[in-house]
């Protein structure tokens, strides 16, 4: 308890706050990482009392994932790299003229699933942490192929279309170094390329610059604001939507804190996998992809959640569980802390701030999340032109932050020229970006994994573990099959 | 119009297209080195490759087979397509590309300039109008990337 | 009053220009610094080329920002500074990749692309196993790592061709087992190695010490030697291969250079300044806390240093049979 009231002096509370209203900018601002924000934050934070200090990390960390999910649904620029699957729905519902509903689900479920997420590290941190050192190659694999499965289910329209999208993406993950054999693939000569195209700026001008182009290709509705409506929500109406998802939030949360206990998957792989899955369990599939409620409100608990999730191993066993932890273990020891299996036992009380930081974290992030809507929503007073050259100009700069690469810029550009062309030949596009995030995951598992059995794949299957989400893809697969046949059987029974 | 050329038939032939200039490109990447022998760096790629390239058979006989209504649906990328609309687009992609090859010889402040006036007149903002914009988004980008998250925004020649 | 404006704007002209000559001929430096840092925000080095980005604004008076210049495993960032313009104003940040990346086929860059500057850091490589493995030494393990059948053992660290999978390979070598002997699980850094060797699914990992030092302390870990001559004063405890009976030592190195070309006051005043903030106590405290070996190389004797790892190094390569 006294962990629990030392968190609210002003010392803490000043930069913990200016954290947190940073946090919105750099996840409204697309190319702007929490990661970048994080590793300049943390040198101020030296001459800090380390609660100080990780109050501040774990306060820009909630506010700028949620705030990812603001541009991504009125701009369908999405914010940071874990808000990908919220331009799916989200934009949707906006172009409905739900916008503002969309963000204030994404704003509450956010909370809620970061709550959960803080919870289980509290509650369950030690189990779930040792149960993440068992996941090696075999399980990663198979996690990866489980999130490429997704794109099936995912994706609008064709299948065949989704399914050729996603073999591109991942064709792509293949360009630069080879992660098992040094060797740099299609890279012939260009440094650019050796390092692999980022998927960041294949987002922005995937989803982001294709939007543009399509809005100037017609010309149309240039002058008007984007939205003549204030931007307000009835809570009444929220009540009953939160009440109604009760079993969705709480299912995307605690997978978003699972998987982001693993130290080889992040917010970004939980947001997909969730929407995926919610999909999957939904009454209503059909509504995913066209301003489904549900397709909100998935990835936007679970990337959340996700935060909660790679704190685990970082407290626990002093490993990160994602690039921002990954700076926080550097960062304990400037506060003269021993990272590792000894600060959960040794330093119970700073682990006890920490917990309590997450949780009055979430209350601030309610706040702030909501100034943070209601100021974005000013920017839609402009007219129409207007914002589609900041939105340009805007995913340039940022694309070329992320490393400091023009480069990058063209990326966006290809992309952008990509997506527009993709759109009007009806094909689906998150599955090129699921591709290029998961195709690393799976092609170095497997390799590596075959490495490490000398060319068996029996390891990939007799593992419990591995078996396991082995299981649950051949079910998610033969899940339509085996649904019609239960109903015919079901239909036949009745009529008898 | 089953039978015709359709979009159908172009996606399929980008996809045998990407597929065998991947196969091609992989014949030259080294077989496994050292140690790792199981699976060399073109492994992956050939395999996606392939894949690729069944997909892209499949697109095409869909092209061919496939109902009316679903390629109908889709409507050509070129279809309806105005040449006034076309040159909106082939103006800034224009722009972009001079963005990209101009910002590390003029710098920022002036690339972005050209860029953002040039846009914003392109998309009918009058000229005072326009000039206060592109001040005025150059000056927050500046205070947030340069100052704020210290990114060093590329230097030119004049700034 | 035609006459007084127009000598006004003459003397205006004068003086300005007055001014920017005498600006030309101020010391270097005479606008802001960059030290071209070739890896992500956040990492270790990073985080000391920050700190002494910071240290060096107060020297030279001048701001020195850092810039992450990332991907291709160093190569990027390697490449831009040693083709930036050679007038001081760029500094690279060299680690011990650049010795790697032509044997790799990544680029051109050489440690001979740089005037050498200093060298501020090294860490040796660590042998560490898991904590119930049954080996309390070096050699002790590549007993059994020679008497066992091929493939029995599986190491990591980092990537292919990186600096800890080198150390392990020369490491072998040194005892008469031939690298292949042995599987190498490739990784993406020690953190991922680390959380392997935690789990039990691999069993050695060659790193820095500071790197698995939480672990060993908490006993879920052991280290069994640095590669290193003598011991480290800040962890005394832990063995060397030397004392074990293994003359080899190896481990990453970070120092700053600047292009081929540049003047040689330019050197001599980045040289001094960079000297100056390495004898500091904030210097020797930052490294301390953070747990970064200190090792001070001026000039020559870094370019000699890395000249000859670079050489040595196509021997390492080809027992290991990697890159070009």
């Amino acid at each position: 308890m006294d962990a629990f009231f030392s968190v609210f002096q002003l010392n803490v509370l000043i930069p913990w706050l200016l954290a947190m209203v940073l946090g919105i900018f750099v996840g409204g601002i697309p190319g702007l990482t929490a990661t970048m924000a994080v590793a300049l934050i943390v040198p101020l934070t030296y001459h800090m009392q380390p609660v100080a200090g990780l109050a501040m990390i774990i306060g820009v960390s909630f506010t700028s994932i949620f705030a990812g999910d603001i541009p991504a649904t009125f701009l369908r620029v999405p914010g940071t790299p874990a808000s990908g699957a919220a331009v799916l729905d989200g934009y949707q519902m906006n172009l409905k003229g739900q916008g503002s509903l969309a963000v204030t689900l994404d704003l509450i479920c956010s909370t809620i699933g970061g709550t959960i997420g803080i919870l289980m590290l509290i509650l369950v941190a030690p189990t779930l942490s040792r149960f993440a050192l068992k996941f090696t190659h075999f399980e990663y694999f198979w996690l990866g192929v489980l999130g490429l499965s997704m794109s099936a289910i995912i994706s609008k329209g064709s299948r065949l279309k989704g399914s050729i999208s996603m073999i591109i993406g991942v064709l792509i993950s293949t360009i630069g170094i080879d992660v098992t054999t040094g060797y740099p693939r299609f890279a012939k000569g260009n440094i650019q390329l050796m390092g692999g195209i980022e998927f960041i700026p294949i987002m922005i001008g995937l989803f982001g610059i294709s939007e543009v182009f399509r809005s100037i290709y017609t010309m149309q509705n240039m002058k008007v604001p984007v939205f003549n409506e204030e931007i307000k929500v009835s809570f009444k109406s929220l009540g009953k939507i939160l009440n109604r998802n009760k079993r969705l939030i709480a299912q995307s949360s605690v997978i978003g804190t699972l998987i982001g206990a693993l130290p080889g998957a992040g917010a970004d792989i939980a947001a997909w996998v969730s929407y995926g899955l919610a999909k999957r369990t939904s009454k209503k599939p059909d509504d995913f992809g066209n301003g489904s409620e549900e397709g909100v409100i998935a990835p936007t608990s679970a990337n959340n959640a996700a935060i909660g999730g790679t704190w685990i191993p970082a407290l626990v066993f002093g490993i990160p569980g994602d690039t921002i932890t990954a700076i926080v273990l550097g960062a304990m020891m400037m506060y003269g802390l021993k990272p590792g299996p000894l600060v959960f036992e040794g330093e119970r009380f700073l682990v006890n701030q920490i917990f309590s930081v997450g949780l009055v974290s979430q209350v601030f992030l309610l706040v702030l999340g909501y100034l943070g809507i209601k100021s974005f929503s000013l920017i839609f007073k402009f007219p129409r032109n207007v914002i589609l050259a900041g939105i340009m100009i805007f995913s340039m700069v940022g694309s070329y932050a992320i490393r400091n690469n023009i480069f990058d810029v063209g990326v966006v550009l290809v992309f952008g020229i990509v997506g527009f062309a993709m759109e009007r030949a009806a094909m689906p596009l998150a599955p090129l970006i699921l591709g290029r995030i998961l195709g690393p995951m799976i092609e170095e598992n497997l390799r590596i994994g075959l490495i490490k059995t000398s060319g068996s794949f029996a390891a990939f299957l007799n593992r419990p573990i591995s078996f396991t989400l082995f299981l649950i893809l051949v079910v998610m697969f033969l899940w339509d099959p085996i649904k019609k046949i239960v109903v015919t059987a079901r239909a036949r029974a009745k009529k008898q | 119009m089953k039978k015709t050329f359709n979009q159908e038939h172009i996606i399929g032939i980008i996809c045998i297209s990407i597929g065998t200039v991947v196969l091609s490109l992989t014949r030259s990447f080294p077989g496994g080195t050292g140690a790792i022998n199981i699976s060399g760096p073109a492994f992956f790629p050939n395999i996606l490759s392939m894949i690729l390239i069944g997909l892209g058979v499949l697109q095409i006989l869909n092209g061919i087979f496939g109902k009316e209504e679903d390629i109908a649906s889709a409507a050509a990328i070129w279809k309806g397509m105005k040449s006034a609309e076309f040159v909106n687009l082939l103006i800034m992609t224009a722009l972009f590309i001079f963005f990209i090859l101009a910002v590390e010889f003029l710098g920022f402040i002036t690339t972005s300039a050209i860029f953002l006036a040039a846009v914003n007149w392109r998309l009918g903002i009058r000229l005072v109008r326009n000039l206060i914009y592109t001040a005025v988004f150059i000056i927050i980008i500046y205070l947030v990337f340069s100052i704020i998250f210290k990114v060093t925004l590329p230097r030119g020649i004049i700034f | 009053m035609r006459k007084v404006l127009l000598t006004l704007m003459v003397l205006l002209l004068g003086f300005g220009m007055l001014y920017s000559a005498a600006q030309q001929e101020a010391q270097f430096p005479t606008k802001p610094l960059t030290i071209v840092c070739p890896w992500s925000p956040g990492g270790g080095t990073d985080r000391i080329a920050r700190f002494m980005a910071e240290q060096l604004t107060t020297v030279l008076g001048q701001p020195v920002n850092v810039v992450n210049k990332t991907g291709g495993s160093g190569a990027v960032g390697h490449a831009e500074a040693a083709n930036a313009a050679p007038d001081g104003y760029t500094i690279g940040n060299l680690t011990f990749e650049v010795n790697t990346l032509k044997y790799l086929g990544y680029s051109t860059i050489t440690p001979n692309d740089f005037i050498p500057l200093i060298q501020f850091n090294e860490d040796a490589a660590a042998v560490t196993v898991g904590a119930n493995s049954p080996y309390k030494t070096v050699p002790e393990l590549l007993n059994a790592v020679k008497s066992g059948a091929e493939g029995k053992f599986s190491f990591s660290g980092s990537g292919i061709g990186t600096v800890w999978d080198l150390a392990r390979i020369a490491m072998l070598d040194k005892y008469g087992i031939d690298p292949k002997r042995v599987k190498y699980i490739p990784s993406t850094g020690a953190a991922p190695a680390i959380t392997e060797l935690l789990g039990g699914h691999i069993d050695v990992i060659t790193c820095s010490y500071p790197e698995v030092a939480p672990q060993v302390l908490a006993g879920s870990l052991k280290t069994l030697a640095i590669m290193a001559p003598v011991r480290n004063p800040d962890f005394p405890n832990v063995p060397t291969l030397k004392e074990q009976g293994i003359d080899w030592s190896y481990g990453t190195w970070r120092g700053f250079a600047v292009p081929l070309g540049t003047p040689a006051n330019v050197v001599k005043i980045l040289q001094d300044a960079m000297v100056k903030v390495v004898e500091g106590e904030a210097f020797k405290t930052f490294m301390k806390t953070n747990g970064f070996g200190i090792q001070v190389r001026v000039g020559d004797d870094f370019g000699t240093y890395m000249k000859q790892q670079f050489d040595a190094l196509a021997a390492i390569f080809k027992l290991a049979g990697y890159g070009v």
